[in-house]
């Protein structure tokens, strides 16, 4: 196994596309934030305590309005209901983590996160909690200074769709779940999620409002997973690696002594 | 800080880690997870990334849903730096025009 240093370059490595994506939505969040007469302060801590991106934006759009705190929390809640599920999905993951370690993990649980640790034990290196918090931290850092740096009106970035930088989570997203299509039932799966997302995403157009966005994302979530859980489950499609690593195995001997 | 905001950052805050420690609290109380449920797990990037990107494809213009069936193709075969780069290069061309 790598060291925790290069565990956590290595996390800290792949994080950096994603923080360029996470950069221009922390000054906006800050700058729109402000313009709710929040001031710097408020805004820095907010995002280092909640550190959740679309949830925030809820948040202080409801404070505006001045709502009653319970219905700003509920809001939040499902915003953020989704990472239930991350949670619960890592549990194999972070069970011989120490409490502390746990601790810090379920704090840092944001999307990217989520998605980049279920693809790195995908795909072979596993879970250690360098390389985590190697992803985490920059994350985190450019969130919290961002969101202070748009609050103190500094539009350092411009218009975030000038260059390809708005769609690059989506971008990501997607590349992600197309990364998961070995698992059992991914067509399945993927094929619900989406419709059942796209219907309570259009919702409030046929005058069910109740519907619509954050809610997309619960429902549509929870409707991929029941398929999974509904279906017998499929054995597992052979990767593309394995006709290579078969290949290797089957090397003939003389070519290993040649070596 | 006024102190209303004050509790409605530690309100959603509190909400937010009890939602992203609780998947792992009820879990972490089985000794051995169901097949049922691991099942139900296993499914939980795809479905619930699926369910975060679905409205992009239609919330934007032809080239938003253009860019993503060609990051799409590209993740059947091109490592993910090249998958998640090329196409917000291209977006960003396909926006000049």
């Amino acid at each position: 196994m790598a060291s925790s240093s290069r565990e956590f370059r290595n996390g800290a490595v792949a994080v950096l596309p994603i923080v360029g994506a996470v950069a221009p939505f922390a000054v906006m969040f800050g700058t729109i934030a402000s313009q709710a007469n929040l001031s710097v302060l408020e805004i820095t801590v907010m995002s280092a305590a909640i550190y959740a991106g679309a949830s925030q934006f809820v948040a202080v759009d409801l404070f505006e309005q001045s709502l009653p705190l319970w219905l700003i929390v509920v809001s939040v809640l499902a915003v953020n209901f989704r990472h239930l599920l991350y949670s619960a999905a890592m549990t194999p993951m972070v069970r011989a983590l120490t409490r502390l370690q746990r601790a810090a993990v379920f704090f840092f649980l944001v999307d990217p996160q989520f998605a980049a640790s279920e693809a790195r034990v995908e795909k072979g290196p596993g879970f250690t909690f360098a390389w985590y918090m190697g992803y985490a931290l920059p994350l985190y850092v450019t969130w919290v200074a961002l969101s202070a740096a748009g609050a103190a009106g500094g539009q350092l970035i411009g218009n975030p769709q000038t260059y390809g930088i708005d769609m690059l989570l989506p971008v990501y997203f997607l590349a992600l779940v197309m990364g998961f299509r070995r698992r059992s039932r991914w067509g399945a799966v993927v094929t619900v999620s989406a419709a059942t997302a796209l219907l309570v995403y259009a919702a409030p157009q046929w005058g069910l409002t109740f519907l619509g966005p954050p809610w997309h994302v619960t429902i549509g979530g929870i409707a991929g997973i029941l398929v999974a859980v509904i279906l017998p489950p499929q054995p597992p499609r052979p990767s593309r690696a394995a006709p290579d690593l078969q290949n290797s195995g089957t090397a003939h001997p003389t070519g290993a002594s040649a070596s | 800080m006024s102190e209303g905001f004050l509790w409605v950052v530690f309100w959603c805050a509190a909400a937010t880690y009890a939602v992203r420690a609780g998947g792992y609290l009820v879990l972490s109380r089985f000794s051995t997870i169901p097949p049922r449920v691991e099942a139900g797990l296993n499914a939980v990037p795809a479905a619930v990334m699926t369910a975060l990107v679905a409205p992009s494809f239609i919330s934007g213009t032809w080239r938003e849903a253009l860019v993503l069936c060609l990051t799409a193709l590209l993740s059947l075969r091109a490592p993910l730096p090249v998958v998640v780069f090329t196409p917000v290069i291209v977006l960003a061309l396909l926006r000049q025009i």
